[in-house]
């Protein structure tokens, strides 16, 4: 007989057959969430909870989220939280999938600008009980901020904070350069002035002297982190512009006023040098290493600046107006929502954490992230703390938010894309104008 | 006279043919269910998506015919990105084939420290992409980069590296080749190993020289060898994504835009599945138009 180690083929092959059965067993669709069928009787409050909590808060305010869940652990020791962080462009891939496969997490923190995909997609619960029954006040967020996570009359979370950009500016730098910190710029020619002292070459000379030498700079005036979204958004909404219209039908990117914003920023970078070309260039190293004068960064930069030691020789300005009718910060916020999918078990647990999370956002602020919460906002100790306190009354004055959009990634994208690409001189500024309204506008029309 | 029993009539037939060979056929089962499973069948599966406007999340999907290539064929941004990775690929898998072949050479001769060299040409292959990219992108940083270091050093004008259009592709290619040559280098050694010495020796005696012996011997005898490196390794650069994730997103202005970060920009961040899927195809359909070419100019019989 044909044996290997008293294994017969027959016996293999029906071995093999029987692995092969497993494999594609395993393989089956799972039970859908929410199938009710095989449990006649709701489940009673369990006696441990466990919340699966998905977000990407791996920024530098993500160490205070890890700090606060853990936190929330020891006070409420029947909830175990599984935290798993993951970058944002993962994030917002891996969300979708979970849904579509039913198996979703308990809980996600998105972003507010992202509810306008997530709406129609069906990826969020309507998270009115929050409101209704669950003691979370409508009316103590800003209304912009809170009005933009709704979808068909419903808020589709629970806001955690309102974040978004502002100045980070390197006192020595200033006052070396014969600035006072404490006088920032009103308007467009003082920004420019004041900013122009702030650029250096290896001589130490200025964009403003004769011989200064564009090739060889060794310090900038300023950087803004996110160039390519807030930095062209703020222009653009300073000049009075916008990408789209109102109702979002209508790409408005080749108006006037977006094409001064874009030529604006252009300058900066190769005309004035104020600004260095972006590709390539770190602004963290920078300002780390006192290489430039002025940051616009997030409000998620505090733990960054604490931890490397900048507190002392850091001070906070407002985003400063580039453009020419009014001051504009661009904001946003971190959204709790529930994906559509969760188990009612999960939903118990997440709803817990979110409902005190919202309540803890004076907590959540030692990120530097402003709570959602205009009244944790207003607290006076906050108030008074240069970063937060600063970063929560400019979005309450100047702050405004993107407009919310199905394909708002792809129109983010498209725009981007060609102002990026005007900025680092690979195209004209009416090229990437035309190029970059062509391509939003098709987005909206296919939308259509 | 003792009744014959069913086990003794059997041996004494012969088996039949298709019972001879269903053991065969049964061994090569579990790997065509896996075949069919997670390749074959979400290839399909993937051609049917992109006849469909397909959002992934959306009840509503759209049947759309070819419109999707349609929609393809006039996408200037498909054709950039196209542009791009063809440029990509070429200059890696030319510098691939050339460091690739020269460091073998170089190996086979046996010159003092020949492991090190062997060690250190390969080492580069073991990173991931994730450290490859972060560690070429503060190289080639414009403020802090080791590279502007030395250039000023030598005291010429330091370059914008990754922010110049004309710089990106070269440098992102360069960076590649450093990384992944040590694979063509490996298999081109065993190639130039597997020379009959006796060729060499024969060629000798008839007062060939090293550069006519490399020209007239090595090269023509490696064809079968870089035609399986050519074609492999067109095939793994056209699908480049993480390096241009990592340095350069892309930038600057669409420069080093690749068709698979398009196509994930497509599928994941834009949730349109069905165009990703027309994108994923049409790149397939080029690979396959590139690796014919590479066979029809490599592919010759090779005897010896």
């Amino acid at each position: 007989m044909n044996t290997v180690h008293g294994l017969s083929r027959r016996k293999f092959l029906l071995g093999s057959g029987g692995v092969v059965a497993l494999a594609l067993a395993a393989c089956a669709a799972p039970v859908p969430a929410g199938d009710t069928s095989q449990e006649a009787v709701a489940p009673a409050m369990p006696e441990a909870l466990e919340v699966d909590l998905w977000h990407g808060l791996g920024g530098a305010d993500g160490k205070t989220f890890t700090e606060l869940v853990g936190q929330y652990m020891e006070e409420n020791d029947h909830v175990t939280v599984n935290e798993e962080l993951l970058t944002w462009d993962i994030f917002y891939q891996k969300v979708p999938s979970s849904v579509i496969a039913g198996n979703p997490p308990d809980m996600i923190i998105t972003h507010e600008w992202a509810i306008g995909q997530w709406g129609p997609r069906r990826v969020l619960s309507a998270a009115d009980d929050f409101y209704d029954s669950m003691g979370v006040p409508r009316d103590d967020f800003i209304p912009a901020v809170f009005e933009n996570i709704h979808y068909e009359g419903s808020p589709l979370g629970v806001l955690l904070d309102t974040h978004g950009s502002g100045g980070y500016l390197n006192v020595a730098l200033v006052e070396a350069a014969g600035l006072d910190p404490a006088s920032p710029p009103t308007n467009r020619t003082e920004f420019v002035e004041q900013m122009s002292l702030l650029t250096l070459d290896s001589q130490g000379r200025n964009p403003t002297d004769a011989d200064f030498d564009p090739e060889d700079i060794v310090q900038y005036a300023f950087h803004s982190h996110f160039w390519r979204r807030w930095a062209m958004l703020e222009g653009m909404w300073q000049n009075g512009g916008n990408t789209v219209n109102e109702d979002g039908t209508q790409a408005t990117i080749d108006s006037e006023e977006v094409t001064e914003a874009l030529d604006f920023w252009h300058k900066m970078v190769h005309e004035h040098h104020l600004h260095a070309v972006p590709v390539g260039y770190s602004m963290t190293d920078s300002y780390q290493n006192n290489t430039l004068g002025l940051a616009i960064a997030g409000s998620w930069w505090r733990n960054f600046i604490q931890d490397s030691n900048l507190v002392d020789t850091t001070t906070f300005w407002r985003v400063p107006q580039y453009g020419l009718v009014e001051p504009v910060a661009w904001m946003s916020a971190h959204v709790m929502g529930i994906p559509t999918g969760t188990d009612e078990e999960g939903t118990m647990g997440a709803s817990e954490l979110i409902v005190w999370l919202s309540n803890h956002g004076l907590d959540w602020a030692r990120s530097g992230q402003p709570p959602a919460r205009i009244s944790l906002q207003n607290d006076q100790v906050l108030q008074d703390h240069w970063h937060t306190g600063n970063f929560g009354s400019q979005f309450q004055n100047i702050g405004r938010t993107e407009q919310q959009h199905a394909n708002i990634t792809e129109i983010q994208n498209a725009y981007q894309q060609e102002f990026e690409a005007v900025i680092t001189n690979v195209k004209t500024v009416s090229e990437g104008i035309a190029e970059a309204q062509l391509r939003v506008q098709e987005v909206l029309d296919r939308e259509a | 006279m003792a009744a014959i029993s069913p086990e003794q009539r059997r041996i004494g037939k012969p088996m039949p043919r298709w019972r001879k060979l269903l053991p065969n056929y049964l061994f090569l089962v579990p790997y065509f269910v896996f075949f069919f499973l997670f390749l074959a069948g979400p290839n399909v599966y993937g051609f049917y998506i992109s006849l469909f406007n397909w959002d992934i999340l959306l009840p509503n999907k759209p049947y759309l015919g070819f419109g999707n290539y349609q929609e393809l064929w006039l996408d200037k941004l498909w054709w950039l990105s196209l542009r791009n990775t063809v440029l990509f690929a070429a200059l890696t898998v030319g510098g691939n084939v050339l460091l690739g072949l020269f460091a073998s050479v170089l190996v086979k001769q046996q010159p003092p420290g020949h492991q090190i060299l062997r060690f250190l040409f390969y080492t580069p292959v073991v990173l991931s992409v994730a450290v490859m990219g972060v560690i070429l992108a503060r190289v080639f940083n414009t403020e802090f980069g080791l590279l502007n270091y030395y250039v000023d050093l030598v005291g010429l004008s330091t370059q914008k590296w990754l922010g110049e259009q004309r710089f990106v592709i070269p440098i992102l290619s360069l960076s590649t080749v450093w990384w992944t040559f040590g694979f063509p280098f490996l298999v081109f050694l065993a190639g130039l190993l597997n020379i009959p010495e006796p060729i060499y020796e024969a060629a000798r005696i008839d007062g060939v020289n090293r550069l006519q012996s490399f020209t007239h011997i090595t090269l023509p005898l490696l064809k079968p060898v870089t035609l399986f490196i050519v074609v492999t390794q067109f095939i793994a650069h056209f699908k480049v994504f993480g390096q241009m994730w990592i340095m350069t997103l892309g930038g600057p202005g669409n420069s080093s835009y690749s068709v698979v970060m398009y196509l994930y920009d497509v599928g994941w961040r834009f949730f349109r599945m069905g165009y990703a899927s027309s994108l994923a195809f049409g790149l397939a359909a080029i690979i396959l138009v590139v690796t014919l070419i590479n066979f029809r100019f490599l592919g010759g019989r090779v005897e010896y």
